[in-house]
């Protein structure tokens, strides 16, 4: 043992000394949920208990999988595809992209209102009928929910109030002229009250973003560096950036930023990143994306090859939420 | 606020009065002997927390400076551990699991620590210079420059110089292999000699 090791060594049990041993605060444990059946541990079985029946999940999964396969094949021959919304194909694809979009990209977290004929489409992309607000004429207004998308039908039923009283902001849009949907971010608080949020998380951001650009710890193109230099990078990206450059013994290598939709209002930040690196500082950083909670944590990650090198894709879902830079106390939207 | 233990759950209080006083080097590798299948969950991990809640708070402590969140990390821990009882295997994987939530506990909480820091105007407390001289300069300084150095490489000290984990357990706690356990090591102690030494 070196004298450092040593002097290390003494420094932490000393400092560990500081703690008292016979002042330990009551263990305060949550009521808990008891399990009377627990595939995961062969129906019922307890720690301490024999292992009798470990190939119960991995059988009850594997058949759970063979018939959700047949039904989707059944479902898949008796039904042309997702509900058609339209009249022409045309339609039907604008319908689909956005659907796709929508069940790629929002929070599973976040309540989409929609027309019960989009509400039926989205279905057909797996989002299920509990997320799910359907607007029918004379009915409540979207306000419950966190993200409408407006299709013709929405923008007949609510007018001009669509964008003056519930949801400002577009974060995608897809086809044009009438047949145009928006996937809209829903202002809780009004419009006004949103855009003020969106401007001091803007404000926020590029403060923030730009000790990133500058960061001797983070590698970036110039289009990246400027992208952080205006804020234009969401705040749990940026903040998993920072944590990936304090934590990592490696420099960050951004390559782009990405994921804002096409067709999104100015403010609306960029919700991925593709990093370079090699597969081991992947590994590293993967652990790290895994273990944040709540919206801190990654709603995609995928590691491919791109250019024969390896890279990170890191993609956080919409809508981003704002105000998570503001200092304590302020109330972020 | 980093000290704020907010469950709004029921809570099942488990009084700590015979609590022990054991280093976090002895920190035991089998839960007490309630913790058997017959036991009740609480009860065991009631017992894991008597025998092991000092140590573990110590070992938090030394990561976060900073007492109240060190309690508030254990706290939290064993809820988790009570949660997912059902799911362990046996009682090595209750120690192996609250000991690791400890570590991803602080871990998070440096990270929140160290953006906010960079990011606001909320810097560490200054220390003051009597302060320095009477809880043991050189300790002081060993302690502070640790925590300049990256998370990871102070829990690769922290685990082995105070845990005295051998590499291989290490590796599994930080999720890492055994070979960057030991360049992280080295690294933290390359830059502990520099940084203590520019002090000196």
């Amino acid at each position: 043992m070196t004298p450092l090791e040593d002097k290390v060594r003494k420094a932490f049990r000393d400092k560990a000394g500081q703690v008292p041993g016979d002042v330990v605060p009551p263990l305060r444990l949550p009521a808990r949920r008891r399990r009377f059946f627990s595939l995961a541990h062969g129906g019922g079985q307890r720690m301490g208990a024999p292992a009798r029946r470990g190939w119960l999940a991995p059988a009850a999964s594997a058949v759970l999988v063979v018939t959700v396969i047949a039904v989707s094949v059944a479902v898949s021959r008796v039904t042309p595809g997702p509900q058609r919304p339209g009249h022409g194909p045309g339609a039907v694809a604008t319908s689909s992209q956005a659907a796709a979009w929508v069940a790629a990209q929002v929070s599973r977290s976040a309540v989409v209102s929609c027309d019960p004929v989009m509400c039926q489409t989205l279905q057909a992309y797996g989002l299920p009928a509990s997320e799910l607000l359907v607007l029918r004429p004379g009915g409540t207004g979207p306000l419950k929910s966190q993200v409408i998308v407006a299709t013709a039908t929405v923008r007949r039923e609510f007018g001009g109030h669509l964008t003056a009283v519930y949801a400002p902001a577009v974060i995608a849009s897809f086809g044009s002229g009438n047949g145009r949907i928006d996937i809209r971010q829903i202002a809780p608080d009004g419009p006004t009250a949103y855009r003020s949020a969106l401007r001091a998380d803007v404000l926020q951001r590029r403060t923030v973003e730009a000790t990133l650009a500058h960061s001797l710890q983070i590698v970036a193109p110039p289009r990246a560096r400027r992208q952080l230099l205006t804020g234009q990078v969401d705040s749990r990206l940026a903040t998993l950036i920072e944590a990936s450059a304090t934590e990592l013994p490696v420099p960050v290598h951004i390559m782009a930023f990405g994921d804002v939709g096409s067709g999104a209002s100015t403010g609306i930040p960029l919700r991925s990143v593709t990093l370079a690196g090699d597969t081991a500082d992947f590994r590293s950083l993967l652990t790290l994306a895994r273990s944040q909670k709540g919206s801190y944590r990654p709603a995609h990650t995928e590691i491919t090859r791109s250019g024969g090198r390896s890279v990170l894709v890191i993609q956080f879902d919409a809508p981003s939420p704002l105000g998570l830079f503001n200092p304590p106390g302020d109330k972020g939207t | 606020m980093e000290h704020q233990y907010v469950v709004s759950r029921v809570f099942v209080n488990v009084d700590v009065d015979d609590v022990g006083t054991e280093t976090a080097a002895d920190l035991p590798e089998t839960a007490g002997p309630e913790s058997g299948a017959g036991g009740g969950a609480e009860a065991a991990v009631g017992a894991l927390y008597r025998a092991s809640a000092v140590s573990l708070i110590r070992l938090a402590y030394v990561m976060l400076d900073d007492l109240p969140s060190a309690e508030d990390v254990v706290q939290e821990a064993f809820c988790g551990l009570y949660r997912r009882w059902d799911r362990l295997k046996d009682t090595d994987s209750a120690t192996f699991y609250v000991r690791a939530s400890v570590l991803n506990g602080c871990r998070s909480l440096l990270r929140r620590r160290a953006v906010r820091r960079r990011f606001s105007a909320d810097q560490p407390p200054a220390v003051s210079a009597e302060a320095v001289v009477l809880s043991g300069e050189e300790r002081e300084e060993v302690i502070r420059a640790v925590g300049r150095l990256p998370h990871r490489q102070r829990e690769a000290l922290v685990l082995r110089f105070y845990l005295d984990l051998p590499d291989d357990q290490i590796a599994r706690v930080m999720g890492i292999r055994q070979g960057t356990v030991r360049s992280t090591a080295h690294r933290a102690l390359e830059a502990l000699g520099r940084a203590l030494k520019e002090t000196s």
